[in-house]
């Protein structure tokens, strides 16, 4: 990223003013001899560029392709041709493509970004090929895989790899919603949208400048989603396709074999246009601004409307449709808590919030689920449980964005407590909290985890003798426990300076508010 | 701002080569922490190649540019008395347990997330500003590890015409580098230490660049002196911070190499050359396997197949200058499997490894994996 930025300031110090004057006159001349003169360091122009090459064909519906591009214009009117009318004939180019993107595999695999339950796996693998076409087209080995992410997304790679965000699966309800976003990512892979995409250098650029913008748009929030950083580092290159895509005819595409994939299995459509939109409102307030990867793009309301008219099409009388809640619910659980517990690691605890008052409406006799409700609480710190309305107005949001700029996630958590309101709402949250770990313990005597939720409560709290008292209980329920060692730390830190002068010093300074895992 | 900054470098770039710039914690700086045995988290390395026709990632060449770099900062940090487990944490030593791979993964994540703060506000480093939080107590670490070394390089690599072009147009005109290193205390996850190198070098050709560009970056840490820990920084070793149960046969390989020749010398300059030279590099299998030319697949003997006897056979493994294997020490294993399993291996062939002009013997861990109805 660092790179990118010196090189685009170096670009802007040194030939700004020549550039932009051949980019005015002769732009499209240019990309038509796919010498893009200046990559990375045009990224300011090129996004505006994207938002006209995105809007002009959304009028038209037609794949508009400009007129001097030599190089763009054969894979665009493959594009067209949509599902293979003619074969697809692999080049040397291809080959690169669909080699990057198997190193990606093995990359994103080692790198522990894959969610490896073996339920959550063993369900999406059988949803997944239920819903490809029988006939497996060349080079495509059809894989699909959890991630570990709090980003609402989902992504296909070319050679046949459909990636799920956690944070995606935390926000479907249920397998009609979910099983349309899976086929929607399939037709990307059956189409060769990625490698159509590849072969056209001017959409390579706009792909590129969409997801490093994204990526540094992401550095405001804090905290970087570790995708979207690596999709500004090495997938521009290999082009991936997302949910929210960035080609809008491909999209449509998408969307319409989705529609009929789905109808034909006999899942809901209205499900599938509700589970799209419910990808649009988070929990959490939402600092990026993103044409492309967030949903508030406009992109997003077209599609909805346009699912919604299929549905009423082909499915007018609603009833009998298969939507599958449980299956999706039993199968996902896993995921979805494990998403609630990252959505607490990295500052974002109102998604943590929200997973867990979804999970106990799911299953309210589940102690654990009010385990997760009571480390969300205390992780809210001096927040309220959803956005406060005057959190939401451009000023605010700005300034937000400019104090997460200057602090760490464990100093802005600080701050909100400094401030006697947040200090206020923490109280609230802590009382809570506690309720929910009582209640946990209520309905399972022997859950080790809200000893240890209660544990961090009172260590918080100062309370110190009641803090080591549960964490020891929690060690004593639980001592194979991955964090054992971690508690085991905090009780000797805890005993060692309560015999010292100054309480919790040390502590807060380095935790910062409400830390856990 | 940024405009100035980046003239500045160009400016600067026809005479230095590399700049470096290190922050540490105060306490490390006032003796009252002292590090000795560090862990590394595998390195992240990043390569863009930009070419007339834009931005392409190297994945590959990235990935194989993590075993050289992996060992020029192990010889950078052993030069100046540091032990650098490198194997602990590796993406191989982590294949099985996916808790531990997320755990490390989230820590990589946090330290994404304060990296992005400690570049613009390194000084905070000095009063303890950054944390990964003492979530870091869950890796697979023993009492013994002092910290952890998280890496970052990002590489950009010019083709000649995108070279001529930035000469004579605009845009940058010569690869560079860019590495950052940031060391965490192993049990309050606080950031103790803070380099950044800039290199104007490709990472992947300038291997001298590059290791002058690390040397430098660990320039502010605090020596230690060869006689707190004995004429020899390998001894440490002899106990691996993991629970993994191997530490027997390593130190009798390691024994039978000359002692003398690994006292690091205190002058820093030359120090990783000659630390280098006299050692027999310790590397995860991961790394290794792009160097494998040959690689020959055990037979499953039919006894064991039969009488359903599978399971995992661990070794360690000599590949000698000549990139053959010479030794094979078994570690654990099934008895039955374990002459399928040796013989395969000795088969094996590598290319030589090389790092700064020198060929490397190097020892590794091989785990063979036999499995029954496939």
């Amino acid at each position: 990223m660092m790179l990118t930025r010196a090189g685009r300031s170096c670009f802007v110090a040194l030939g700004c003013r020549l550039l932009l004057g051949v980019i005015l006159l002769g732009h499209l001349s240019l990309m038509g001899q796919s010498t893009n003169p200046q990559p990375a360091q045009k990224a300011s122009d090129a996004t505006t560029e994207f938002h006209s090459a995105a809007s002009e064909p959304a009028k038209n519906s037609i794949p508009q392709v400009p007129p001097t591009n030599g190089s763009s214009s054969e894979p665009a009117k493959k594009g067209e041709l949509g599902n293979n009318a003619q074969p697809f004939k692999f080049t040397k180019v291809d080959f690169e493509l669909l080699k990057q993107a198997d190193a990606f595999d093995i990359y994103i695999e080692e790198r522990g970004w894959v969610y490896s339950d073996l339920e959550t796996s063993e369900y999406l693998e059988k949803l997944g090929l239920s819903l490809v076409p029988v006939e497996t087209p060349v080079n495509v080995k059809w894989r699909f895989r959890a991630i570990r992410d709090l980003e609402v997304n989902a992504f296909a790679l070319p050679n046949g790899s459909i990636y799920v965000n956690s944070g995606l699966l935390s926000r479907m309800e249920n397998e009609a919603q979910f099983a349309g976003v899976l086929a929607h990512e399939i037709t990307h892979v059956v189409n060769r949208h990625s490698y159509l995409e590849y072969r056209s250098s001017r959409k390579k650029m706009v792909a590129i400048d969409i997801i490093l913008t994204a990526a540094r748009a992401a550095d405001y929030v804090g905290v970087s989603p570790a995708i979207t950083t690596a999709m500004g580092n090495l997938l521009p290159m290999i082009v991936v396709e997302t949910v929210f895509g960035y080609s809008r005819e491909l999209e449509h595409e998408a969307d319409a074999y989705a529609v009929n994939t789905l109808h034909r299995r006999g899942y809901d459509l209205w499900e599938f246009a509700r589970g799209l939109k419910l990808l649009r409102n988070g929990p959490e307030v939402d600092l990026v601004k993103e044409p492309v990867f967030w949903a508030s793009h406009p992109k997003l309301t077209s599609r909805v409307r346009y699912i919604e008219n299929m549905a009423a099409q082909l499915q007018p009388n609603a009833t009998e449709l298969l939507f599958n809640a449980g299956a999706y619910r039993a199968a996902t659980v896993n995921i979805i808590r494990h998403n609630a517990e990252l959505a607490m690691k990295l500052g974002r605890p109102r998604t943590a919030l929200a997973i867990a008052k979804r999970l106990i409406a799911e299953e309210p006799n589940n102690a654990v689920n009010y385990v997760l409700l009571g480390d969300a609480y205390r992780n809210l710190g001096g927040r309220t449980p959803v956005p406060e309305s005057e959190e939401l107005t451009d000023e605010a949001m700005n300034a937000t964005r400019e104090r997460l700029h200057k602090m760490t996630v464990a100093e802005y958590d600080k701050a909100l407590l400094a401030d006697p309101h947040g200090a206020e709402l923490w109280q609230a949250n802590l009382d809570r909290s506690e309720e929910a770990f009582r209640k946990a313990l209520d309905m399972d005597p022997r859950n080790a985890t809200a000893h240890r939720g209660l544990g961090f409560l009172f260590e918080r709290n100062d309370a110190r003798a009641e803090a080591i008292a549960q964490f020891k209980k929690y060690l004593e329920l639980a001592p194979n426990a991955k964090d054992a060692r971690q508690i085991r730390m905090r009780v000797e830190s805890m005993e060692q300076s309560s015999s010292g002068a100054k309480p919790q010093a040390r502590e807060s300074q380095t935790e910062g508010p409400a830390r856990i895992q | 701002m940024r405009g100035k900054a980046t003239v500045v470098i160009t400016l600067i770039l026809a005479c230095v080569v590399s700049l470096a710039a290190q922050v540490e914690h105060r306490d490390l700086k006032s003796g009252k922490k002292r590090i000795r045995l560090v862990v590394l988290a595998p390195i992240q390395v990043n390569l863009t190649k930009m070419s007339m026709k834009g931005a392409e990632s190297m994945m590959d060449e990235a990935r194989n540019m993590e075993l050289p770099l992996t060992l020029e900062i192990e010889a950078a940090m052993q030069g100046l008395g540091y032990t650098l487990d490198v194997e602990t944490l590796s993406h191989e030593a982590l294949a099985k347990d996916s808790d531990q791979r997320y755990a490390v993964d989230d820590l990589q994540k946090k330290f994404d997330a304060e990296l992005q703060l400690m570049h613009r506000k390194s000084k905070g480093v000095r009063k303890g500003r950054f944390s990964l939080g003492d979530e870091v107590a869950k890796l697979p670490l023993n009492d013994q590890v002092d910290a952890l070394l998280f890496v970052r390089a990002h590489g950009q690599v010019l083709t000649e015409n995108k070279k001529a072009f930035g000469t004579f147009v605009a845009g940058s005109r010569s690869d560079f580098a860019v590495m950052d290193f940031g060391l965490v205390d192993a049990r309050t996850g606080d950031v103790l230490y803070f380099a950044r190198s800039k290199m104007v070098a490709s990472l992947v050709q300038d291997s001298e660049e590059v290791a002058a560009g690390i040397a430098g970056a660990f320039a502010d840490l605090p020596k230690i002196s060869p006689s707190t820990f004995g004429a020899s920084s390998l001894p440490v070793r002899q106990d691996p911070p993991a629970s993994t149960a191997d530490a027997s046969p390593t130190t009798a390989m390691e024994s039978g190499k000359p002692a003398e020749s690994m006292a690091p010398v205190s002058s820093s300059a030359d120090v990783p050359e000659s630390g280098l030279q006299a050692r027999r590099l310790r590397l995860s299998h991961v790394v290794l396997k792009s160097m494998l030319i040959r690689q020959v697949a055990p037979k499953y003997p039919g006894i064991a197949s039969s009488n359903f006897v599978h399971g995992d056979v661990v070794m360690r493994v000599v590949i000698d200058r000549n990139g053959e294997v010479a030794e094979v020490v078994v570690v654990s294993g099934p008895v039955q499997l374990i002459p399928a399993a040796t013989s395969a291996v000795k088969q094996w062939r590598y290319r030589p490894f090389t790092a700064k002009g020198q060929i490397f013997e190097v020892e590794t861990q091989i785990v063979i994996t036999f499995k029954i109805g496939r």
